[in-house]
């Protein structure tokens, strides 16, 4: 098994938000999905996944509040606020040019260098 | 930043300010919380509690490092804030320079004029005369009937009553308004 990529700063936020958009979650379960769905490849550690949905909550993002889990705890959940749909909505977009650009770079061959 | 969005940031800050214990403590519990189904988490995976428990918190950073890490995001984050709202002010009023003139005009006016006020009733209404038992304060005047019962002055003990004339006299106590001293 290879070890889990170190994230790139910033992409932790842009990562919890798009977790958030299906279902309010609390902290466990949101670090818990982000290894699923990407396959164990991301993983935040779990000291960094606090600060982080702290700081989204103070932004305003994300909101919380305690609730009842199915087993009888209480947990923090949270949830993406209207303002923090549109915020994934712009930074996915963002991403997606970075990124595009960025294999663009690396996948140059001699072919693009002639004139 | 939409006021929507504006308003429930500030109310998490103005919740972390005024009610420091409560969020401390939410913290602990929401981190113990986590430490808890990790270690279950682990623990159905087949590791023995106690090392279940040491791994969930290892992987955490401990109780108290973690802890500490959020704290920081708090007041980071706070500053961050408080540094865009006085930048993004600061921008407007340097937009429309008519209107940060007038608003400062107007500001200044109305400090002063409540200032000034507030000196009026502070000292004349809030604050007790400066003299011991206030309340014993009466005005006294005289009338004169053959002068339609007008109220005039009343007379110094000094000077002679000339006493030819009869004179009611009346006494009148002020409301108490005056704080007991």
């Amino acid at each position: 098994m290879t070890k889990p990529l170190n994230l790139v700063q910033g992409t932790l936020d842009l990562l919890i938000l798009k977790v958030l958009e299906l279902a309010p979650l609390n902290g466990w379960a949101i670090g818990r999905r982000l290894k699923q769905v990407s396959n164990n490849v991301l993983a935040a550690s779990d000291g960094s996944l606090y600060p982080a949905l702290h700081k989204l909550e103070q932004q305003g993002w994300i909101s919380a509040e305690w609730r009842e889990t199915e087993n009888r705890r209480r947990a923090r959940f949270y949830t993406l606020t209207p303002a923090g749909r549109r915020y994934l909505a712009r930074e996915s977009a963002n991403w997606s040019r970075l990124s595009a650009a960025v294999t663009g770079v690396l996948r140059m061959t001699e072919a693009d260098h002639a004139p | 930043m939409p006021l929507e969005r504006w308003l429930y940031a500030w109310r998490v800050r103005l919740r972390l300010i005024f009610d420091r214990p409560r969020a401390d403590r939410e913290l602990d519990d929401e981190l113990r919380h986590h430490v808890a189904l990790e270690t279950e988490a682990r623990r159905a995976q087949g590791v023995p509690s106690a090392e279940a428990r040491r791994q969930a918190l290892a992987a955490l950073g401990g109780l108290a490092s973690a802890r500490s890490r959020v704290r920081e995001a708090w007041f980071g984050a706070a500053i961050e804030h408080a540094r865009q709202d006085v930048r993004y002010a600061l921008r407007t009023l340097r937009r429309n320079p008519g209107f940060a003139t007038s608003t400062v005009l107007t500001l200044t006016v109305a400090v002063g004029a409540v200032t000034a006020t507030f000196s009026v009733v502070d000292a004349v209404l809030l604050r007790p005369p400066p003299f011991p038992e206030p309340d014993r304060l009466v005005t006294l005047w005289q009338t004169d009937p053959q002068n339609g019962d007008r109220p005039t002055e009343p007379r110094r003990p000094t000077s002679s009553t000339g006493a030819s004339r009869r004179r009611a006299s009346s006494v009148s106590r002020p409301s108490n308004r005056g704080r007991r001293t």
